[in-house]
């Protein structure tokens, strides 16, 4: 801190301070340098304390290279506003502060991206086709600020269908934006070459804009029928799924619930009367359903698939064991003509239980296994019957 | 929640037809309006955009009006939109809804293209009343003079009106059958793919 103690030695040789080479080796000045030292390191801590290093050497680097009235300004006032807004506590005020932070960054992103139009095009290789992609982030930048103040945009669907028609609304103003003489007016332009850049710049953010929307609607309409994500859209024209894939498998749920249903409805039976009421099962089988499936959409009633989901179950007296086949069929969309059925085989036995004391009192107990649940969704409906070591069902965990 | 469907395809399928549109209305447009090749690539293009947009717009409304009217969705709808499978039934309207996307787009550009003529001429109106005067080469009186500018206007405009109508019916025409060979092609090529 060279200046700092040329100070200080100046002070204690008042008169001729500004020599410095002569004073600064005076006597009293040696005998003062400690004291001095001591300042000194107290200045830089408190300096260090309040960044005046950082923002001197910022201002050193920046010297000649911020215009005063220039996009940087407007952003610097933003970032001020920012650190503001992080200071401030009080929620209403924060809101305030933030305004303005949105305010400079929106229209110096606007002013930066107009001055030197040309140079901030993206130049698409091999083609001389530029692209204006300013507006995109000035707009991108508006709708971001309306909906965090939930100011006319409430949700991001909103927000990203109003984001393209922004843009373009921006990127007309740019051209409707016209110097005449003194004044800078907003008018129509003359040029019919500039009203047909307009008109076809417009459209297609209403195009871009109604594809966002489209996109909300296709997941609207998933959001009532989960289901359809388990299937394949590889033959679709218009939509593709895109990462990994999620599956819901309601048919899964509904087999488990199911299973869990009828091993309460038969416990504490014996082997002859499980045997009894698994063959009268076609006719429990109506009741079961509406149960079944109210239950396995108990998490999100009133869903619009739920009515496409059938259940059934077929019992048959088979040697060794019997056997309960329990299916949930699928009757709704899918890329396999006519639906698809999960299905679940449960076996049925006799146990022999250790003392025959309980057998005669309580009928023979039973053991129910029922096997992992298989799919036909995505079994080869044609070459089944040739080779069906290829075809094995999908098998659900 | 990550969504997985994205609708990808709509939106490359509905570029490469607007491409295909655009490319042959220019044509047809230049022949009959008798516009530059620039110019009537510009036409096509606002023309056709015009048409995807006000098209969405119908398909948004009518999907919302169908969707609060009728107890869920139709499942045939939803098998054509995700699984590009249709039933004889769906075939069948789907024609019948080409016919009528057919008449309809043509209303649309034909009102697309007075529009855009409308506003591409707009200013050229403000310049008009200075353009005559150094045609007449004498001074007339100022009576006689606005009658007949009214009426070389209107068959002026006459004159324009036919040929745009005609272009656009043609034009219409040609880009619908050059889409509908497309789609063809796709159905061929997806029926030898599985076959």
């Amino acid at each position: 801190m060279p200046s700092w103690s040329f100070f200080y030695c100046g002070c204690c040789s008042d008169r001729r301070w500004l020599l410095r080479s002569q004073s600064c080796y005076s006597l009293e000045c040696r005998a003062s340098s400690v004291v001095n030292k001591f300042f000194d390191s107290s200045l830089n801590f408190f300096k260090n304390l309040f960044f005046i290093p950082a923002i001197t050497s910022f201002q050193k680097n920046t010297k000649g290279k911020v215009k005063p009235f220039s996009a940087q300004i407007l952003f610097l006032l933003s970032l001020l506003s920012w650190l503001v807004w992080l200071i401030v506590q009080d929620r209403d005020a924060k809101q305030f502060v933030s305004l303005y932070g949105w305010f400079f960054l929106i229209v110096g992103s606007y002013w930066f991206f107009t001055d030197n139009l040309e140079k901030k095009k993206l130049v698409i290789p091999g083609l001389k086709f530029r692209i204006n992609y300013g507006p995109w982030v000035t707009a991108a930048l508006i709708v971001l600020a309306f909906w965090s103040n939930e100011f006319l945009i409430p949700t991001a669907t909103v927000a990203l269908v109003v984001w393209p028609i922004v843009s373009v609304s921006i990127a007309a103003f740019q051209k409707l934006l016209i110097r005449q003489s003194d004044e800078v007016v907003v008018t129509l332009p003359k040029d019919a070459a500039v009203r047909q850049d307009l008109v076809i710049v417009v459209l297609i953010g209403l195009l871009v804009s109604c594809w966002f929307q489209f996109y909300f609607l296709l997941q609207d309409i998933l959001e009532e029928y989960p289901t359809l994500l388990d299937d394949n859209f590889g033959n679709s024209a218009f939509v593709s799924p895109i990462g990994t894939r999620t599956a819901t498998a309601r048919g899964v749920t509904i087999l488990e619930t199911a299973e869990a249903r009828i091993r309460r409805e038969l416990a504490g039976r014996s082997w002859l009367q499980v045997q009894q009421w698994l063959r009268n099962i076609k006719a429990e089988v109506p009741r079961l359903e509406r149960e079944i499936i109210d239950q396995a959409y108990a998490d999100n009633p009133g869903l619009e698939e739920s009515d496409l989901w059938r259940f059934n179950a077929e019992f048959s007296d088979a040697l060794p064991d019997d056997i309960l086949q329990l299916q949930a069929i699928w009757i709704g969309p899918s890329s396999r003509p006519g639906g698809y059925y999960l299905e679940k085989t449960c076996l049925i036995r006799p146990v022999s239980s250790q003392s025959s004391l309980t057998e005669r009192y309580q009928g023979i107990p039973y053991d129910m296994d029922c096997q992992p649940i298989t799919s036909t969704l995505n079994r080869q409906p044609e070459s089944q019957p040739e080779n069906p070591s290829e075809n094995q069902p999908e098998i659900f965990e | 929640m990550f969504s997985t469907v994205v609708p990808l395809r709509t939106i490359v399928l509905q570029i490469v037809f607007l491409l295909v549109a655009i490319a042959v209305e220019a044509v047809v447009l230049r022949r009959f309006l008798k516009l530059a090749p620039k110019q009537s690539v510009q036409y096509a293009t606002s023309l056709n955009l015009f048409c995807t947009v006000v098209g969405w717009v119908a398909f948004f409304v009518l999907f919302g009006l169908l969707s609060n009217s009728v107890s869920g969705l139709d499942v045939n709808f939803l098998n054509f939109i995700f699984f590009d499978r249709w039933s004889g039934e769906v075939a069948a309207s789907l024609i019948m809804i080409g016919f009528l996307m057919f008449f309809a787009s043509f209303a649309v550009k034909q009102f697309g293209l007075i529009l855009l003529q409308r506003f591409l001429e707009g200013p050229k109106k403000e310049d008009k009343p200075a353009a005559p005067p150094p045609e007449s080469t004498p001074e007339p009186a100022a009576e006689p003079r606005k009658v007949i500018r009214v009426m070389r206007r209107e068959t002026l405009e006459v004159r324009q009106m036919q040929p745009g109508f005609r272009a656009v019916l043609l034009a219409n025409a040609w880009s619908f059958s050059a889409i509908l060979v497309i789609l063809l092609l796709r159905l061929l090529f997806r029926q030898a793919l599985v076959a």
